[in-house]
């Protein structure tokens, strides 16, 4: 599908009076956004790698790309996305992944998704056509528009292609498991998240998992700093798999220091050492915690608990942007929620 | 700027205001001497409540405002404004907090980018972003212009290594973003403030990323008889699947302008030479070492040199460092560039420039970030020969458009200010320019906030400076520039 067709699908849904709500494999679609009206407009037909330079570490990639198909050919050139954006089915994107802007097991050692955004094309809200940013690592020609697009869940528009930076895989990766009570688990990830070579602690159905990543011996200097009863797995690291989310109705996300002690009430995992709480447990249970360290995480539950958009600066500035970017709301809404106070 | 808002000044505690022509001087330009304006007042506040004041004030009486760090900025973005206020942050100096469990560090603005890694190595920890200007630069100004350094392929921009801003807003709302949590729900407030070069709000406090500091460090130098040769070895390395903490080209006239003014042992009748930097564990450095050494042979490196003792590294470093210095010892003036280029392009974009070079008349000499493409020629000319100055901007403005033409940046470091405010016209089209305008407006609707700055208006992109040093008369002479 070529960018002229997808412009003319967005001209034709605007002309017609819908919300877009842009989208790619759709395999995140029912729990980061909230059933409302609009329109769906698919990037999954518009596929291919524009330009690939393994020798500069970046790869410009069409928005409807599979996740999977984009980490086959970086593995080809011995590279990969270090942020490791899951991918919650097969037909995840990369448009998809920028879009919601998800980061997986390696967030905390190697950088999240928006660090390795470099420049994209879009369709803006009013159907033109922009490119910001650029092909190369350091540019500071005007706002940083493209890093804005991740996490926007395509609410600023829809993104076309991608430019990211990309890195050499690890010469070696090594994984370990221990099954152990959470308690235990967050305070084994506070004391190996200092190990040099740690790339992934990540505690799920009762085991605490632990990866390390680097020369050959790197890992060999960090596996000895590691206590003896740690089994090393012949496997990678399982996945964030959306059975992880299909359980429980209620499910929030807590974010903050992994120094922070473990108060948080029906904590089912954890990731990023510690830093990244699941949580399965009603809206009353969360009372005393920070407003803001706890959102929602299945937007499209029906009906959903009582959330509010978020009203502090950051919320108001969030919106003004929005009201600025996308002044007809061609595009779907999608503020910060919180609980209300 | 009327008599109301200088008495409603004048009523604001812990606020120093500058009257004395003599002392405004001081404010004239930034690190871009060519442009200067002496400003009609400064305010020195000294407290965020008195910061918050003036910009109240300023907004209640529409006056612009210009936030400015240490002025060490290469693009006029602090250049002062003839009815406007010059809101300087020198006096934001406190270190307020070190949480080495977490690895961050809570500063104000006005502490230079080095007081941050001097307050925690004590601690094993540094902060990663160096640009050249660091024993002066603040966090505040690094914020506004996105910073990097020569490390910053491996441990990324200023972007990459903030987790928390508070600002504010052009009427004096205090904004908190703070993400050391990790996890991002809706829009990325601190990406678009990272490289708004002070158009979207004042920073009143910086949450930075502290990282540990690495057990090795190992500097490789190598010489090249082609540019080209030095360019394919660049990427031979990464092919090779590492990421240097540094990697830095110079060509044969910024090599032996070096060797002249230092005496760093680099290798005179080289084209090229490379110098690469490695950290990590001991084994890990020592492992990467041997793999860097063969493959830059393998690439055709005539002479290298490494080192791993902390003597040897700085000596091999010193040319590299002093390049501009160097290089400013061969003219009365030169002219610094700041375009970054996709790498594959680098001997075609030098030959490009060396043509030009020939064009106008006037030497260039290269110093390239070469791990990240980012190239800044220098441009050698001398102000009191009649029509240089017009060459030199005329060449400076090709060679942006050269990196435009092979699909770069005019900008990969040093910002757009005013001096680049022209070439913004090519870089974005109408559309891509409204957004920008439609960004401003979301956070500073009447822009009062460093206007005529970064980006250009749809009908004026007509402006244009530069940096220019004179015999040595620039404006932080003691700074190194790389």
């Amino acid at each position: 599908m070529t960018t002229r067709q997808l412009v003319e699908a967005v001209k034709t849904t605007i002309a017609d009076g819908g919300s877009i709500r842009p989208q790619g494999g759709g395999t995140k679609a029912h729990f980061l956004t909230m059933p409302d009206h609009s329109v769906v407009v698919s990037t999954q037909a518009h596929t291919g790698i524009v330009h690939y330079h393994a020798d500069e570490l970046v790869v410009r990639v069409k928005a409807g790309t599979l996740l999977s198909e984009l980490t086959e050919i970086l593995a080809a050139k011995g590279q990969y996305l270090p942020a490791e954006p899951p991918a919650y089915g097969n037909a995840a994107t990369i448009g998809g992944a920028v879009a919601a802007g998800l980061s997986g097991h390696g967030r905390p050692y190697a950088g999240g998704l928006r660090d390795f955004v470099l420049g994209l094309r879009m369709i803006l809200p009013s159907g033109e056509v922009a490119s910001f940013g650029g092909d190369v690592m350091k540019n500071v020609a005007g706002y940083d528009v493209s890093r804005l697009q991740v996490g926007a869940m395509g609410s600023l528009g829809l993104i076309l292609d991608i430019a990211l930076k990309v890195i050499p895989k690890p010469l070696k990766n090594i994984v370990y498991n221990i099954a152990c009570e959470r308690e235990e688990a967050l305070r084994l990830m506070q004391q190996l998240g200092k190990i040099i070579g740690v790339s992934a602690l990540s505690y799920r159905e009762e085991k605490l998992w632990v990866r390390l990543s680097g020369s050959a011996q790197s890992c060999l200097q960090g596996a000895r700093q590691l206590p003896s009863d740690f089994k090393e797995i012949d496997a990678g690291l399982p996945q964030w798999e959306m059975s992880q989310f299909s359980g429980p109705d209620h499910l929030w996300r807590w974010d903050g220091k992994p120094s922070a002690a473990l108060v948080q009430p029906g904590v089912i995992g954890m990731d990023w050492g510690g830093a990244l709480r699941w949580l399965a447990v009603g809206t009353e249970g969360l009372s005393g915690l920070d407003r803001d360290r706890v959102t929602w995480v299945k937007r499209g539950l029906d009906p959903l608990p009582k959330l509010t958009t978020r009203q502090d600066g950051v919320g108001l500035l969030q919106e003004r942007v929005k009201r600025q970017l996308d002044p007809n709301q061609h595009f779907i809404n999608f503020p910060s929620l919180r609980l209300p106070e | 700027m009327t008599p109301a808002w200088r008495n409603a000044l004048n009523a604001i505690e812990d606020l120093e205001l500058i009257v004395d022509r003599a002392r405004r001087k001081v404010y004239e330009s930034d690190g871009l001497t060519a442009l200067s304006q002496v400003p009609p007042l400064v305010a020195l506040p000294a407290t965020r409540a008195a910061l918050q004041a003036v910009i109240k004030v300023c907004h209640a009486h529409q006056v612009p405002m210009v936030a400015r760090g240490a002025g060490t900025g290469l693009s006029g973005g602090a250049t002062p404004l003839a009815d406007g206020l010059l809101v300087s942050l020198a006096k934001f100096t406190r270190v307020l907090n070190v949480d080495i469990e977490a690895r961050t560090a809570t500063v104000e603005p006005g502490v230079t980018n080095l007081a941050i890694t001097e307050a925690v190595a004590d601690q094993g920890l540094f902060y990663a972003p160096d640009p050249s200007s660091q024993i002066a630069c603040t966090i505040g100004g690094n914020v506004a212009e996105n910073s990097g350094g020569v490390h910053c392929l491996k441990y990324g921009l200023t972007l990459h290594n903030v987790c928390g801003l508070t600002i504010l807003l052009a009427d004096g709302t205090e904004v908190v973003i703070d993400r050391e949590g990790l996890w991002q729900e809706g829009l990325d407030l601190l990406a678009i403030l990272h490289g708004s070069e002070g158009l979207l709000g004042f920073v009143v406090e910086v949450k930075v990323r502290l990282l540990p500091q690495p057990e090795s460090i190992a500097v490789l130098m190598a010489g090249f008889s082609t540019v080209e040769s030095a360019a394919d070895a660049v990427s031979a390395v990464i092919r090779a699947g590492i990421v240097p903490a540094g990697l830095e080209m110079m060509d044969q006239l910024a090599i032996q302008a070096a060797e002249d003014f230092v005496a760093a042992g680099y290798p005179r009748d080289a084209a090229a030479l490379l110098l690469c930097e490695l950290d990590g564990n001991r084994e890990e450095v020592e492992e990467m070492s041997d793999l860097v050494s063969s493959v830059l042979l393998n690439a055709g490196a005539v002479s290298i040199e490494s080192a791993e003792d902390a003597a040897t590294r700085s000596r091999l470093w010193l040319g590299r460092k002093a390049a501009f210095p160097a290089v400013g010892r061969l003219a009365p003036d030169y002219y610094c560039m700041d375009g970054t280029i996709p790498r594959r392009h680098l001997a075609a974009v030098l030959k490009a420039i060396a043509d030009k070079s020939v064009h106008y008349g006037l030497q260039v000499a290269n110093v390239f970030h070469a791990g990240d493409g980012n190239l800044h020629p220098l441009i050698l000319y001398d102000v009191s020969v009649e029509g240089q100055l017009e060459k030199a901007e005329a060449f400076g403005a090709d060679i942006l458009n050269i990196c435009l033409d092979y699909g770069g940046t005019i900008t990969g470091e040093h910002g757009v200010g005013l001096e680049k405010i022209n070439e913004m016209c090519r870089q974005f089209n109408t559309t891509e320019l409204s957004t920008f305008h439609a960004v401003k407006s979301a956070f500073d609707p009447e822009a009062l906030l460093n206007p005529g700055k970064a980006i250009p208006t749809l009908n004026r992109c007509a402006e244009f400076g530069a940096m220019h040093v004179h015999r040595g008369t620039e404006k932080f002479p003691h700074l190194p520039r790389f």
